[in-house]
């Protein structure tokens, strides 16, 4: 598997992306504040390979892979597509880059049109950026069907006729129809049966070892991402706080928010006491008033004084492996 | 409940051509004993409007004042009015000027309805804000009132009234095609289309507004029966249909004041607008239910 790509420029690269949304107060929409949902992440995929973004609910993990694809709009920063950054694109510069970035949903029960067969629902890209029409565009959807482990015949079916993984199987189909180069896909495998899991995954592995393709995969879960991830990115209130290969971020995690994740993973040996003093207390705090200084600063059990003023900058050591602390 | 889909939402994507596709679809709606009622007094009644002058027995307007307010008959199958005029035929007659007005003003509620609160949902914002803001002061003057100075305005003729019936209809289907827009909008499918780039305009109309037509269908079934009655309070202020030309609503309005002595004034277009509303409502929900390839009776 090639980690690193053979152009010059990373196939996508983010450069202090911040999106924050307004809050609105009162009769007169006065803005009371921002939720700061992402704020200053930066980060590379290369061609061919898997970045998991792991982080809890609220963590901006979501918006994040929203923001690349301008779903909604980023406040500041960049966010480069083969060296080129869409934010400042216009609405047709925008759709040629809409076909190199699709998107994979995490509901496969909101994300299908109940009353398109799903057929047409893969066929619509496909049309709509004139790839092909008419036979062409069907044949096209019919090989992109039997790729994704579904029968031809299945196309004029209604999504309710399918059960969760297949409608993720359907979901995945209609990011393939445009030939995407990279995949954001958004917990693409939270919704669905542990069983089913392990085969959407598999799907996903698949896909990237026939097409090159690659993706930013979104999960909460570890042991998920550890499965396909080339390399992790840890989340947490709309900052990146740790990055490192797959092994490395397990074998050596750095921050203490990844420790704390990483001995949350359930292990199948049951003499294997969890630790309890690991896991972590209280909640995520409000992206709209995040702490001052190191933002893990008021969940973590190695704060000092000077985690509460200064914010810690990401740093790259040598071998790859970047971590936003002061004490790390 | 076994599924299948409309003609519209397969084009392409089968090898049969639309028309069988939709004859199958038909015979399958008609599969329904419900839906064959709904279906076959809905023809019946739109009948009415077209062989009106075959099987009315007298002239709508040929006045006996020796009969008045005798009851069914023979002759008069159901009885005539304060001026002798036989209700039967009137009844007939009257089919025309109320159906048409009925489904003229809803159609049109509808389609401008719908369109305004649609675009007004999806948007949001500050386009949603004006939109709703007039649709709002639409709704807090009384219907009546409005229908009251257009007529007047545009003197009482069929086009106006529809007109003036319209303006309420539309506010009511601008709301509910907004409210349903907004929850239908923010499912992942409509995100997905903004993903591979595609227009509002077709988003909007291919999907989600098909994914709306439940309540719109209901609202209109029900708006039905509404515009109908509306027309007669506006006859009764002398803004609407001019006399001698009969409508359900008037007949009801007018035949109010022998109600005691002489109901079948009454009775007889009530039992018609009654089966209007009956059949409009059930095909209403009957063509819902057909709609939604989930077969469910999801609103």
């Amino acid at each position: 598997m090639t980690v690193s790509s053979n152009s010059d420029a990373p196939l996508l690269q983010v450069n202090e992306l911040k999106t924050h949304f307004p809050i609105r107060k009162g009769v007169f929409s006065r803005i009371g504040g921002y939720v700061q949902a992402v704020d200053g992440v930066s980060l590379t995929i290369n061609q061919g390979e898997t970045l998991g973004l792991v982080g809890e609910s609220g963590s901006g993990k979501s918006t994040f892979g929203k923001s690349v694809m301008r779903l909604v709009e980023p406040t500041s920063g960049e966010v480069r597509i083969d060296g080129v950054d869409i934010t400042k694109s216009s609405r047709s510069e925008m759709f040629n880059h809409r076909r190199k970035v699709q998107m994979v949903f995490q509901d496969p029960y909101s994300s299908l049109n109940p009353r398109i067969p799903v057929g047409r629902i893969v066929a619509e890209a496909i049309r709509l950026h004139g790839i092909a029409s008419g036979r062409e565009a069907e044949d096209m959807v019919v090989d992109i069907f039997r790729r994704v482990g579904l029968q031809p015949s299945q196309t004029r079916n209604y999504a309710n006729e399918f059960s969760g993984g297949q409608r993720q199987r359907i979901g995945i189909a209609r990011a393939l129809a445009l030939s995407p180069k990279l995949i954001i896909a958004d917990e693409p495998v939270s919704a669905l049966d542990v069983s089913v899991q392990a085969q959407v995954i598999n799907l996903f592995s698949d896909l990237q070892k026939d097409l090159g393709l690659s993706y930013l995969f979104i999960a909460h879960d570890l042991a998920v991402v550890a499965q396909i991830s080339h390399r992790i990115a840890v989340m947490y209130l709309g900052r990146i706080v740790e990055v490192a290969e797959r092994h490395e971020l397990f074998k050596n995690p750095r921050h203490p928010y990844t420790k704390a994740l990483v001995a949350a993973i359930p292990t199948p040996n049951p003499k294997i006491k969890p630790s309890a003093d690991r896991a972590l207390k209280g909640d995520i705090p409000s992206p709209s008033n995040p702490p001052a200084g190191c933002r893990f600063h008021t969940r973590c059990p190695l704060a000092e004084p000077r985690c509460k003023q200064e914010v810690p900058q990401l740093k790259i050591s040598s071998s790859g492996h970047a971590v936003a602390c002061h004490l790390a | 409940m076994t599924v299948t889909p409309s003609p519209s939402m397969i084009e392409g994507s089968a090898s049969k051509n639309g028309w069988t596709l939709f004859k199958e679809s038909f015979q399958h709606f008609l599969a329904s004993r419900l839906n064959r009622f709904s279906f076959g007094l809905t023809v019946c009644l739109l009948l009415l409007i077209v062989i009106a002058p075959f099987i009315a027995i007298y002239p709508y307007d040929e006045v006996n004042p020796a009969l008045g307010l005798s009851p069914p008959s023979w002759a008069h199958p159901m009885g005539t009015d304060q001026a002798g005029r036989d209700v039967f035929s009137r009844v007939i007659y009257g089919a025309r000027t109320s159906l048409s007005i009925g489904l003229v003003t809803v159609l049109f509620g509808l389609l401008t309805g719908v369109t305004i609160g649609a675009v007004s949902g999806y948007l949001g914002g500050w386009v949603d804000e004006i939109i709703m803001r007039i649709v709002e002061i639409f709704m807090s003057i009384p219907g009546i009132v409005i229908a009251l100075a257009l007529v007047s305005v545009l003197g009482p003729s069929l086009p106006s009234i529809v007109l003036a019936l319209s303006i309420r209809r539309i506010t009511q289907f601008a709301r509910v095609a907004r409210g349903s827009v907004l929850s239908v909008k923010s499912e992942d499918y409509v995100t997905a289309c903004h993903a591979i780039g595609m227009s509002n305009l077709r988003i909007i109309f291919v999907h989600i507004l098909p994914n709306c037509i439940g309540p719109i269908i209901v609202l209109a079934s029900v708006l039905l029966g509404n515009v109908i009655l509306t027309e007669s309070t506006l006859s009764f202020l002398g803004m609407g249909i001019q006399e001698p030309t009969p409508s359900w609503g008037t007949m009801i309005a007018k035949g109010n004041e022998y109600l005691t002595f002489a109901p079948w004034i009454s009775v007889f277009p009530g039992l018609f607008l009654f089966l209007t509303m009956i059949a409009f409502n059930l095909l209403g929900d009957g063509l819902r239910d057909h709609l939604d390839p989930r077969g469910g009776s999801v609103v």
